[in-house]
């Protein structure tokens, strides 16, 4: 009787094994592949969305500026009329520092002092006062009263200068003096 | 020689088929794998790329949108605001053209009002021309640097000499400050006019004070972006505002026709000049 001996059996068994191992890796990198195209969608979907977000929000832009232009004859009355106060803001504090100096000097010097003349140099900040006095006396007090460390904490340096008789016996004499920022209060 | 490579060539392809056969399923995952891995660098991290910079369009785009929503609320509620209801004030106080005649207008306003008469009036002429008129060298050109600056307002000075008693004269330097254009003296000289009445009172006594007051109109360039918020009033602003409320404002009928004087007509029955 024939026996039929088959060469090949464990060779099989060997094929086998190593298919499935094969098979394993290729489960794997198909799992792989699936997640990948699965974040693939995810990203695409998102992609999508940030794109209808962001051509939504321009539209919604395009609708708020159409409207922003259609009172732009408000919004110029708003700016302009900011920008001019800020401005009187400004000339309003210069001016305010050389009455709040003429004031000043009017009330330490008293009514029988006449201001005669009073020049004002806004970018300067420099005002410069002719002064009349009818004696020497009220002259004297006047010496005094610019020597006050007062006037001299609020003005600074104050120059004497052009002092002269007058034909009645009186005298005239012009002061110039610094507006500095420091001295300035919020009275308006 | 051509039969080795022959055999050669069998045994290679016999081998990829041999590979393929016994090897079928590493085969096909080295190809999924290879094909992620150019997806991965040929798609994938470009979309994230480009998801990345989307999102960052996407918040400036909504960062401006609150932008414009807000300044269109602005808008609608700003027509009983501080700023709208006090423009005019604030226009009349510093106008945007030279404010001669409102000026002239307003000193006639106070020195009635003060009891002073007005001796003479003069001005300081502004610009006549442009400063593309002016003449031009061609060295000095080539040398000189132009610069130009914007000013943000500009000075109009009236010389005027006005006579009265002291105390009306101090009036008439108090209320001057307080009328519309605003306005500053910038010098004064006071003179005391000699009288015949030698026990005449220091009070009663007629001065004459030459004055320059000096008003300002606005000259500046103002530009705003569609989506810059509306300024807001500041303290100072505010109080200003406040102050111009205590103003003198006068109002100047505009003409808009010439107005005969009742004049003669020199031509009568003369409806054209024949050329």
């Amino acid at each position: 009787m024939e026996r039929e001996i088959n060469f090949v059996q464990g060779r099989r068994k060997k094929l086998t094994k190593s298919q499935k191992v094969d098979l394993k890796i290729f489960k794997g990198v198909l799992g792989v592949f699936g997640v990948f195209v699965a974040i693939f969608l995810i990203t695409l979907g998102v992609d999508f969305y940030l794109q209808f977000q962001v051509k939504s929000a321009k539209d919604q832009q395009k609708q708020m500026e159409r409207q922003v232009a259609a009172q732009e004859s408000i919004e110029q009355s708003i700016v302009i009329t900011t920008e001019k106060l800020k401005i009187l803001s400004e000339l309003f504090e210069l001016r305010y520092d050389k009455q709040a100096a003429i004031d000043f000097f009017s009330e330490i010097f008293g009514s029988q002092v006449l201001i005669k003349d009073i020049n004002y140099e806004a970018g300067e900040r420099i005002l410069s006062l002719r002064l009349q006095s009818p004696s020497i006396f009220i002259l004297e007090s006047v010496f005094e009263e610019l020597s006050n460390p007062e006037v001299e904490e609020q003005f600074g340096q104050v120059n004497k200068t052009d002092l002269v008789r007058n034909d009645r016996g009186g005298y005239n004499m012009a002061i110039t003096l610094s507006l500095v920022e420091e001295s300035k209060t919020k009275k308006k | 020689m051509a039969d080795t490579q022959k055999l050669k060539t069998t045994n290679q392809q016999t081998n990829f088929r041999y590979i393929y056969n016994t090897r079928k399923y590493l085969v096909w995952s080295g190809v999924i794998g290879l094909i992620t891995v150019v997806l991965l660098f040929a798609s994938l991290i470009p979309q994230i790329n480009s998801i990345t910079s989307l999102y960052d369009d996407l918040l400036k785009e909504n960062k401006r949108l609150t932008q414009l929503k807000l300044k269109v609320a602005q808008l609608t509620d700003s027509t009983n605001s501080l700023i709208v209801t006090n423009s005019e004030r604030v226009n009349n106080a510093l106008p945007s053209k030279k404010p001669l005649l409102e000026l002239l207008t307003a000193l006639n306003a106070v020195g009635s009002q003060t009891k002073v008469s007005f001796d003479d009036i003069s001005l300081t002429p502004g610009k006549i021309s442009t400063e593309s008129a002016e003449p031009k060298s061609s060295k000095r050109s080539k040398d000189k640097k132009k610069t130009t600056t914007s000013k943000k307002y500009e000075t109009l000075s009236v010389d005027i000499n006005v006579t009265g008693k002291i105390e009306n004269i101090n009036n008439f330097l108090r209320e001057i400050e307080n009328i519309a254009p605003f306005s500053t003296v910038t010098a004064m000289s006071l003179n005391e006019r000699s009288s015949n009445n030698p026990n005449q009172e220091f009070t009663d006594a007629i001065f004459e004070a030459k004055l320059t007051v000096s008003t300002y109109f606005f000259t500046k360039s103002v530009a705003a972006n569609i989506d810059a918020a509306l300024p807001e009033l500041t303290v100072a602003q505010r109080e200003i505002i406040d102050a111009l409320q205590g103003f003198t404002y006068t109002t100047l009928e505009e003409q808009y026709q010439i107005r005969g004087g009742g004049l003669e007509n020199l031509f009568p029955g003369i409806g054209s000049i024949p050329i």
